[in-house]
């Protein structure tokens, strides 16, 4: 009974280790509030405005540079704020899909995207 | 939040076995029935909202129990799963797996405990790679029995009753923090079931 006692507890503690022994990939912010933004803009943009080819991708690089989402959280919660109507009107669809990625350099500079939304 | 869990979870098992030793420890003598342990199973489901990041997702839960019904109450294995949509129409499922300690006050139930979680959020930039993120958490429910089917076993022992009940559930699940966001979602689920 002691035995069965302690394997469900040893169970318990290594079903509740589990995250920690299986590491995670990020649920970054930005991240998801860029994925958010896009699809919006992919509900209101013309048929040509490709989802794909914008980049809400947050990678750590091998020499301590970054690529960070082309949106910004800013912007990316100033474009779900907005109507399809205004997105159309503002030039948005086109404006994102210009977008580059932002690579934060190991030395701190970066190549910031100018804001896309105001 | 971690803190936070693991002060519900000593709550709950240092509550739950203080009530148990009062029964065990009782010495009046006592000439009703004895009270007999039994297996229980549930199945419930319903709508569940979640809020992440200032955006939050809605959908359908259903979550599976098993467990064991004694005097005080049951200790409980749950499991539960969400399908959802974020407010622009981002895919989302969740999971949980819950160790529950569930105290019963006549018709009512109040449950606790720790949860482990993962969630996982469809992109649109790139399908096959979606975001996700393993989490620890907690769970409180609270249920009421709607209807009670009286159970009584051959030997004219009473157990608690088959049900069918409704009530909410409240998760909080803090993600890994491997990033500066310290993703956390929180919300109810409203749901009925059916206990065994």
């Amino acid at each position: 009974m002691i035995l069965k006692r302690a394997s469900i507890g040893t169970l318990a503690v290594l079903v509740l280790l589990t995250p920690l022994l299986m590491g995670s990939s990020d649920l970054r912010e930005d991240q998801f509030e860029c994925e958010q933004a896009v699809s919006h803009l992919k509900g209101c943009c013309p048929g040509s405005f490709d989802p794909t080819r914008v980049s809400c991708e947050y990678a750590e690089g091998c020499g301590g540079g970054s690529t960070y989402p082309s949106l910004g959280v800013d912007d990316s919660k100033c474009i779900e704020d907005k109507s399809c109507d205004q997105i159309l009107e503002s030039g948005l669809c086109s404006r994102v899909a210009g977008l580059g990625t932002y690579v934060q350099d190991p030395d701190g500079g970066s190549q910031i995207p100018p804001r896309v939304c105001e | 939040m971690k803190a936070l869990t693991s002060f519900f979870a000593v709550l709950a098992i240092v509550g739950f076995s203080r009530v148990a030793s009062a029964d065990d420890v009782s010495s009046v003598p006592d000439n009703s029935p004895r009270f007999l342990p039994r297996f229980t199973a549930r199945l419930d489901g319903g709508l569940a909202y979640r809020a992440l990041y200032g955006s939050h997702f809605w959908g359908g839960e259903i979550t599976a129990t098993g467990g064991v019904e004694l005097r005080p109450g049951a200790i409980l294995l749950t499991t539960d799963l969400l399908y959802g949509k974020t407010e622009f129409g981002l895919t989302t499922w969740n999971w949980h797996l819950t160790p529950m300690f569930e105290f019963r006050f006549n018709r009512l139930r109040f449950g606790l405990g720790p949860s482990l979680g993962y969630l996982q959020i469809a992109r649109v930039t790139t399908p096959d790679h979606p975001l996700y993120d393993l989490s620890f958490g907690g769970v409180g429910q609270l249920t009421v029995d709607i209807v009670q089917y009286d159970v009584l076993r051959n030997d004219g022992r009473p157990t608690p009753p088959h049900a069918f009940y409704g009530g909410i559930r409240f998760n909080v699940d803090s993600y890994l923090e491997q990033n500066d966001s310290h993703a956390t979602t929180y919300g109810p689920t409203f749901m009925v079931g059916y206990r065994y």
